[in-house]
């Protein structure tokens, strides 16, 4: 951006309609956003209960308490084996999606590609529901199938063991296609000429992939790895419908928490506290990735 | 088909592996038709269960009295689509201001809203909450729209695009006298239209598919949109899921936004978001 020079001037009435312009946006971001996230602090340090008319000031009590329990610990951990199981699974299964379709040309890859999309503009609530009845160990689909071949289907969400890993097949199955579109716009950017040299080099095409196609679409793994992993780490849809955070906790996750201590409990200063631990554990996850964007366009300048 | 017309093993693997995950894909969404059409709850609960002949395409119409899916379906409709041209509208005016027009302070003002895109409503839905009930927004349409209305992603996507049109078409407009306010809604939009209507669809889909918000800041039937109504339905009747009718009222949810999909793809699969995204 070209900053002004000294002598010119802005002319008012155009700064008059820029304000105008920028006003609606601006005083909403103010309203809804700026100003919950400052007063989500200010709730943190107290011990308020939705109803009550003033505010106790507790200082960082609600912040020591999180930190010791166990119960808070168990949900990191579960939020954090959620945001990388989904993550890396998409991103892995998108990756060979994209280089298996890339080069194929006609009719079938591009239904195949429409349809492998398919599942990202679907409700995550109501594929929550119909993902448990596809589990349903007595009549849904695993139930079926496990009968037929003669045995007792697992009782996937009432099982501590499995119950994160039907959610998180559920998150997979809901993401891939959107890897694989970002992968293969990143393939097309990629010259064609550097695979001929690699050929005429002798190079197998196993190793062309983890020598030229990985190291090149590096700025978009980035990008993929950090806005999913960023976005995993808010969920809440699937989780809230699917087991609501059971059997004992075991598939609980940062954001349900919240939910359950605000609005199940009315815990809303230690609520807070716990959106502010969040926000944190996000806001660190951007800058990396502002670091990282910041790298790739120096590398490119 | 192929690349240089051989089988070889890899091509093999790559054409079984993009087969099995399209089965993947394609599995629930049967096993969701399969079961929506069976005649009822006792044919449902059955090992083997039986392939539905004749269909029952009533249970599509059983729903709308099961469970008041008129009312949630018109909310989600009306709440998507107002968000989504209120979101239009804000961001076209606040990114006309950032992409041409001259005012102190741009920058920093500009970092303002980008700083935005680090703030999901769910990290302070507490506050957000009681800004609500004292707005007396909760469980009301202004309680579900206005709080969207500006989409810091919006504004950035279409600053960029307006980025992209050369300055000679706003001083030509100028010239003829236009004001900004025309020129911003009237020749801008024509100029990107791609890139709009990508952003509408990515709108409309995002209130579409909502659910935490909803479920937060609504209590009442008259209120709830499609993604809590399914819910709902699955909760009330714990213990004895009528699993036809809810799979049927599940593809009813999911439909809409399917159709959107199929019939604008290029719009959802193209380029016009990524070096946007990318960026």
């Amino acid at each position: 951006m070209i900053h002004a020079k000294s002598g010119m001037k802005y002319r008012r009435r155009e700064v008059l309609t820029a304000v105008l312009f920028l006003l609606p946006a601006l005083s909403l971001f103010l309203v809804f956003k700026y100003y919950p996230l400052i007063d989500n602090f200010r709730i943190s340090l107290t011990n308020w209960n939705f109803f009550s008319e003033h505010k106790t000031f507790v200082g960082l009590q609600n912040f020591i308490n999180i930190f010791s329990s166990d119960t808070f610990w168990k949900i990191l951990k579960n939020t954090f084996f959620y945001t990388i199981c989904s993550t890396f699974i998409s991103v892995v299964i998108g990756f060979f999606l994209a280089i298996s379709l890339f080069r194929m040309k006609g009719r079938l890859p591009r239904i195949l590609k429409t349809l492998l999309f398919v599942p990202n503009v679907t409700t995550a609530s109501a594929m929550a529901i119909l993902w448990m009845w596809i589990f349903d160990p007595d009549f849904g689909l695993s139930g079926q199938i496990f009968s037929a071949l003669g045995k007792a289907s697992p009782r996937w969400l009432l099982d501590s063991d499995l119950a994160m890993w039907v959610i998180i097949s559920l998150s997979v199955w809901r993401s891939m296609g959107y890897v694989m579109l970002i992968y293969m716009s990143g393939l097309s950017g990629i010259n064609d000429e550097i695979y001929e040299a690699a050929r005429i080099d002798g190079a197998s095409s196993t190793q062309q992939v983890f020598r030229i196609t990985l190291p090149l679409l590096k700025p978009t793994s980035y990008f993929l790895i950090l806005t999913m992993f960023i976005q995993a780490m808010q969920v809440f849809d699937i989780v809230s419908v699917m087991t609501g955070g059971g059997p004992y906790d075991s598939t609980n996750v940062l954001n349900l928490y919240i939910y359950q201590m605000a609005f199940g409990r009315s815990r809303a200063g230690y609520a807070a506290a716990l959106s502010v631990i969040l926000f944190l554990i996000l806001l660190l996850c951007t800058v990396i990735q502002q670091i990282l964007s910041r790298k790739k366009e120096e590398s490119y300048a | 088909m192929l690349n240089h017309g051989k089988f070889s093993v890899e091509n093999i693997i790559k054409i079984l592996f993009l087969l099995i995950t399209a089965i993947v894909v394609i599995i629930p969404f049967l096993w969701m038709i399969m079961t929506s059409l069976q005649p009822s709850s006792a044919a449902v609960l059955q090992r083997p269960i039986k392939f539905p002949i004749p269909p029952a395409f009533s249970n599509y119409l059983k729903i709308w009295s099961v469970e008041p899916f008129g009312i949630y379906g018109i909310n989600s409709i009306f709440v998507s689509l107002t968000t989504a041209f209120l979101q239009v509208v804000v961001a076209i005016l606040a990114a006309y201001a950032f992409a041409v027009l001259r005012f102190p302070f741009k920058r920093v003002v500009f970092l303002f809203v980008l700083a935005v895109l680090m703030m999901p409503s769910q990290v302070a839905i507490i506050p957000l909450y009681s800004i609500m009930t004292k707005l007396g927004w909760l469980d009301t349409y202004a309680g579900l729209i206005i709080p969207f209305a500006a989409d810091a992603y919006g504004i950035f996507l279409i600053r960029q695009s307006f980025l992209s049109v050369p300055r000679d078409f706003v001083e030509a407009a100028q010239i003829e006298g236009m004001g900004h306010g025309k020129i911003a809604f009237r020749i801008m939009p024509h100029l990107i239209k791609p890139s709009l209507i990508a952003y509408i669809i990515m709108a409309i889909k995002w209130r579409w598919n909502d659910y935490f918000w909803v479920l937060v800041m609504t209590s009442s039937i008259n209120k709830r949109t499609l993604p809590v109504g399914v819910v709902m339905m699955k909760e009330v009747s714990d213990g004895g899921t009528q699993w036809h009718l809810l799979m049927a009222a599940t593809l009813v949810v999911l439909l809409p936004m399917l159709i959107l999909f199929l019939c604008l793809q290029k719009y959802f699969t193209n380029d016009y978001m990524s070096g946007a995204i990318k960026g």
